[in-house]
């Protein structure tokens, strides 16, 4: 039994790690309870835990790993991961337009994943490396509804502001995103390239339903460095135009959306994506 | 955390004996060790890796296989103490792959 700890976008997780290996026979199983909490304080990296700690998310993950690799031969192994998050999050609104009058709701989000995770290659100097990755995601989480700004009386001097503030109270959409990447390394340089797909359902709000609403397919192609420097292995520089489509429904964006995106990431290898 | 497998990889297991496989530079995909054809390791490349256990006085052979990208490169330790005590190599990978045979 371990413990796992991290620290990542103001969040703070927590929680024991129960392991039951066998790898002489290729097989490994963990069982991971956390918690995830918002930090009190960013700067310090402090978490306070009191009467107003209202906001927090559960998060169970269960992971099996079928290694098949032996002494020599191929290189292939499969991993199923599944995962279940359960969170309760205090927001507050001002319906009247004023901060005296302030709402407050407490709203439950939960999530549920599944990941199958696919690791091949000849196990030989510039074999070609493959990692075909599946996810599957239904989560209804709760969102704060978006400020607006709100005109203020006008001060001593005739100065007229506003205030931002949300007005209505909070809401959830139902979605259901699979998603499916393939890794690959063709065995040769320092680059690999991820092309993935999604398929993301949005149901309407406060329903459970994901279905019968609004679609989109996205497509990115990512291509990662993986830089030599010394003693900080497993940096990956990530890159990739993405196209986004509108198949069925409505929302705020353009039926036909496109960009790009750069990421960094440390501490991750070749097989981690989703 | 190192590991104390109970694997038979011998009738008489006497001598203590520590594997480390470690990241130094670039992408690390999965480390590999096995100690007379018994997988011991079997891990990602993201943190160091280490077995510690019992290996027969006889002759042993020690195989280890590493997969990544490109020249990444890791750090092989061996400690076998009263015979070769923290011994380590750092290693380069070569077309994304290296393995090699220890005979102790």
């Amino acid at each position: 039994m371990n413990g796992t700890t991290s620290i990542k976008d103001g969040q703070i997780e927590a929680g024991p790690e129960l392991n039951r290996e066998k790898i002489e026979k290729g097989n490994t199983f963990f069982v991971r309870p956390t918690i995830r909490m918002p930090l009190t304080t960013k700067s310090d990296n402090v978490l306070q835990i009191d009467r107003f700690s209202s906001t927090w998310r559960g998060i169970l993950t269960i992971q099996y790993t079928k290694d098949n690799t032996k002494t020599s031969g191929k290189i292939s192994r499969k991993s199923i991961n599944g995962q279940f998050e359960y969170g309760s999050s205090e927001f507050k609104y001002y319906p009247t337009g004023t901060k005296t009058n302030e709402f407050k709701s407490t709203e439950s989000s939960y999530a549920f994943e599944l990941k199958c995770i696919g690791f091949y290659t000849k196990g030989a100097a510039y074999a070609k490396q493959f990692s075909p990755q599946i996810r599957l995601r239904y989560s209804y989480d709760w969102k704060a509804a978006t400020e607006v700004g709100v005109v203020n009386l006008p001060n001593g001097n005739g100065v007229v502001t506003t205030t931002n503030m949300a007005i209505d109270g909070p809401s959830a959409k139902p979605t259901f995103s699979p998603a499916f990447s393939l890794q690959i390394y063709s065995g040769k340089g320092s680059f690999s390239y991820s092309p993935t797909l999604y398929y993301d359902f949005t149901g309407k709000k406060n329903t459970n339903d994901p279905f019968n609403n609004l679609n989109r397919l996205r497509l990115e192609s990512w291509i990662f460095f993986y830089p030599l420097i010394k003693d900080n292995s497993n940096i990956k520089i990530g890159i990739t135009p993405f196209f986004s489509i509108r198949t069925a429904g409505t929302d705020d964006f353009n039926k036909i959306e496109y960009g790009g995106m750069i990421t960094v990431k440390f501490g991750t290898t070749f097989l981690q994506f989703f | 955390m190192a590991k104390r497998k109970k694997i038979s990889l011998s009738i008489e297991a006497t001598r203590d004996f520590t594997l480390t496989l470690e990241p130094i530079a670039g992408g690390l995909t999965m480390f590999y060790a096995f100690i007379n054809g018994v997988k011991v390791i079997q891990s990602d490349g993201t943190k160091k890796r280490t077995w510690s256990g019992k290996i027969p006085d006889a002759q042993v052979q020690v195989k280890i296989r590493v997969v990544g990208i490109d020249s990444a490169s890791f750090k092989l330790g061996i400690d076998l103490p009263g015979t070769a005590d923290d011994q380590s190599l750092t290693l380069k990978l070569h077309g994304g792959y290296y393995e090699t045979d220890i005979t102790l």
